[in-house]
């Protein structure tokens, strides 16, 4: 059941009628059952195993920790994150090291057969761990006080629009929302259908059309090279940006009807001026959640060897991320290239004072840097989208090569000519309404109706409708 | 000089900045050039100058100067 289907729809009127029927007591238990029936219709075995589990050990280690010796807490909360990580390994990454392990014990060994297990759960528990995970660990760091009441804590956890892509909330932002009243005020309602029909206009007109192209290429790019390599590499790089901002604003939307704001996890990420800034603007609440819970520690353990401890606590940490996203070595790759993109600003800020730095930094051209940090992000989506780190390379090393269009026109290859149009216009009015659409979440009514006309008739008259491509970020 | 007095000099000197007054409220966002990299040199003077350690779990909490100060004066000796 995906956001842009009729069963959603359908689904989420008779959620939303329930929920509000239902006096605020009991509304904690709505939202809870809705979320199992959302997760029951995606049809993925031992999905609600997993999640419950996870829920389970996380509610009663966080009960456990509260009011405990310094070192019990410490035990409780490390068992707690280790059984997390646990069933994470279990369901979703067991084959990924049964396959490379027994691969490497074939080199030596090779009488031994090449073993393989199962894949689980494939999607949605990525999202819960980091949840859970950050839940602990500010009850742990007493940031947090432990929820005591399960039925609040798992709506908070599994909130159906928010589980499978994000936002990862955190607790101290979505507990209070769930205690407080909900109430359903004109101006939700509006916000709600901003976002919604933004999102809709994302993924059905912007990353279903560009998929239209990427996906012929990178399922087979040694039948390319030269300029189709190149276009799609930059059409993937708006691809992803638009399919997963289009969950989030669908999943923002959806929430604001349920009287809950969720994070917003994008601003305008592709006009950063360094990596360093793209991770404050792209996946915000990801990039936050590493941050806080990855880098910090790691980088106060390495704290005696200064920059050098710096760079290491990066490079593990945006491989861990990599890692996170799948179990692949494209994304391994992809979160190894993003540590030593950010060691390598760390390294060359740190040959210079930093207050001096700052202020010879504001001199230097923007568009230079905007270019610049863009196309080291592309080259990154290179290898996150291909389907082996060869691959990823062999787009890389040919995208300059003599272009092997064979007499077909780049702008019919895999697209009619009136489905490029669609897309040109398609990305015009994103670009447009990329900065108009937070002015209108802001600013009461004004040229409300137009704009929601405007991408009700773009959705129908551009979007790629009725194939039902799921959300790329659907499956991390 | 007391654990006050002693932080805002090793404040002055990470930062490079011999104007630079700190207050039990003062943040990261307060200070121009405290960002990840200056704060590992910061806690490292911190700790060099006091003869303390702080545990993983302290440097995790620390959200302002006050915090950093309350935690090394539970730590340091009298009059040390």
């Amino acid at each position: 059941m995906f956001f842009h289907s009729l069963s959603f729809a359908l689904f989420l009127g008779v959620v939303l009628s329930v929920f509000y029927l239902t006096p605020r007591k009991g509304r904690w238990l709505v939202l809870c059952m809705a979320s199992v029936v959302f997760y029951s219709f995606l049809g993925v075995p031992h999905l609600l195993l997993a999640l419950g589990s996870l829920s389970v050990f996380s509610f009663l280690g966080a009960r456990w920790i509260e009011n405990r010796p310094e070192k019990t807490r410490k035990r409780v909360f490390t068992l707690s994150v280790v059984l997390d990580l646990s069933v994470l390994l279990l369901v979703r990454y067991l084959p990924f090291l049964t396959r490379n392990l027994s691969a490497l014990l074939h080199l030596f060994f090779p009488s031994l057969p090449v073993g393989s297990t199962p894949v689980l759960v494939s999607i949605g528990v990525s999202f819960y761990v980091f949840q859970v995970i950050s839940y602990l660990a500010d009850v742990y760091l007493e940031i947090l006080p432990a929820e005591k009441h399960f039925g609040y804590f798992f709506a908070y956890v599994s909130f159906f629009p928010k589980l499978l892509q994000g936002p990862i909330e955190r607790g101290k932002a979505l507990l209070p929302q769930l205690h407080a009243p909900h109430s359903m005020s004109p101006e939700r309602i509006r916000q709600g259908f901003i976002l919604v029909l933004w999102g809709l206009f994302k993924k059905l007109v912007v990353a279903d059309r560009l998929a239209q192209f990427v996906d012929p290429v990178f399922s087979n790019v040694e039948g390319f090279s030269g300029l189709p390599l190149l276009v799609a590499s930059y059409y993937y790089a708006l691809q992803i940006y638009a399919d997963f901002s289009g969950y989030t604003d669908i999943a923002r939307g959806v929430a604001k009807w349920f009287g809950i704001d969720l994070t917003p996890n994008f601003h305008h990420p592709y006009l950063a001026v360094s990596i360093p800034d793209f991770w404050r603007r792209w996946h915000m609440t990801f990039s936050r959640w590493i941050m806080d819970y990855l880098f910090k520690p790691l980088q106060m353990r390495f704290r005696t060897w200064k920059t050098w401890g710096i760079v290491l606590a990066l490079v593990i940490t945006f491989l861990i991320s990599g890692l996170w996203h799948g179990p692949a070595w494209t994304f391994i790759f992809w979160g190894f290239m993003h540590g030593v993109y950010m060691s390598v600003a760390v390294l060359f800020r740190s040959f210079k004072k930093p207050s001096k730095g700052k202020a010879k930094r504001k001199d230097r051209p923007q568009l230079l840097s905007i270019f610049f940090t863009f196309h080291l992000v592309v080259a990154s989506w290179i290898f996150f989208r291909a389907q082996s780190v060869g691959d990823g390379f062999y787009v890389l090393g040919h995208m300059f090569a003599p272009s092997s269009l064979r007499g077909i026109s780049l702008f019919s290859f895999g697209m009619r000519i009136t489905d490029f149009f669609s897309l040109v216009a398609g990305l015009l009015l994103w670009g447009v309404g990329s900065f108009w659409v937070p002015k209108m979440l802001e600013q009461g009514k004004k040229r409300y109706w137009v704009f929601q006309y405007t991408l009700v008739v773009a959705i129908f008259l551009l979007g790629v409708i009725g194939r039902g491509n799921e959300f790329l970020y659907f499956r991390f | 000089m007391n654990p006050f007095e002693k932080l805002q000099a090793i404040f002055q000197e990470v930062f490079d900045d011999p104007e630079l007054e700190i207050s039990p409220e003062t943040t990261a966002n307060d200070v121009d050039g405290w960002d990840s990299l200056s704060h590992v040199n910061l806690i490292l003077a911190v700790e060099t100058r006091f003869h303390i350690t702080f545990s993983q779990k302290e440097l995790m909490t620390f959200q302002n100067v006050g915090d950093l100060l309350a935690a090394i004066e539970t730590k340091i000796q009298p009059g040390s």
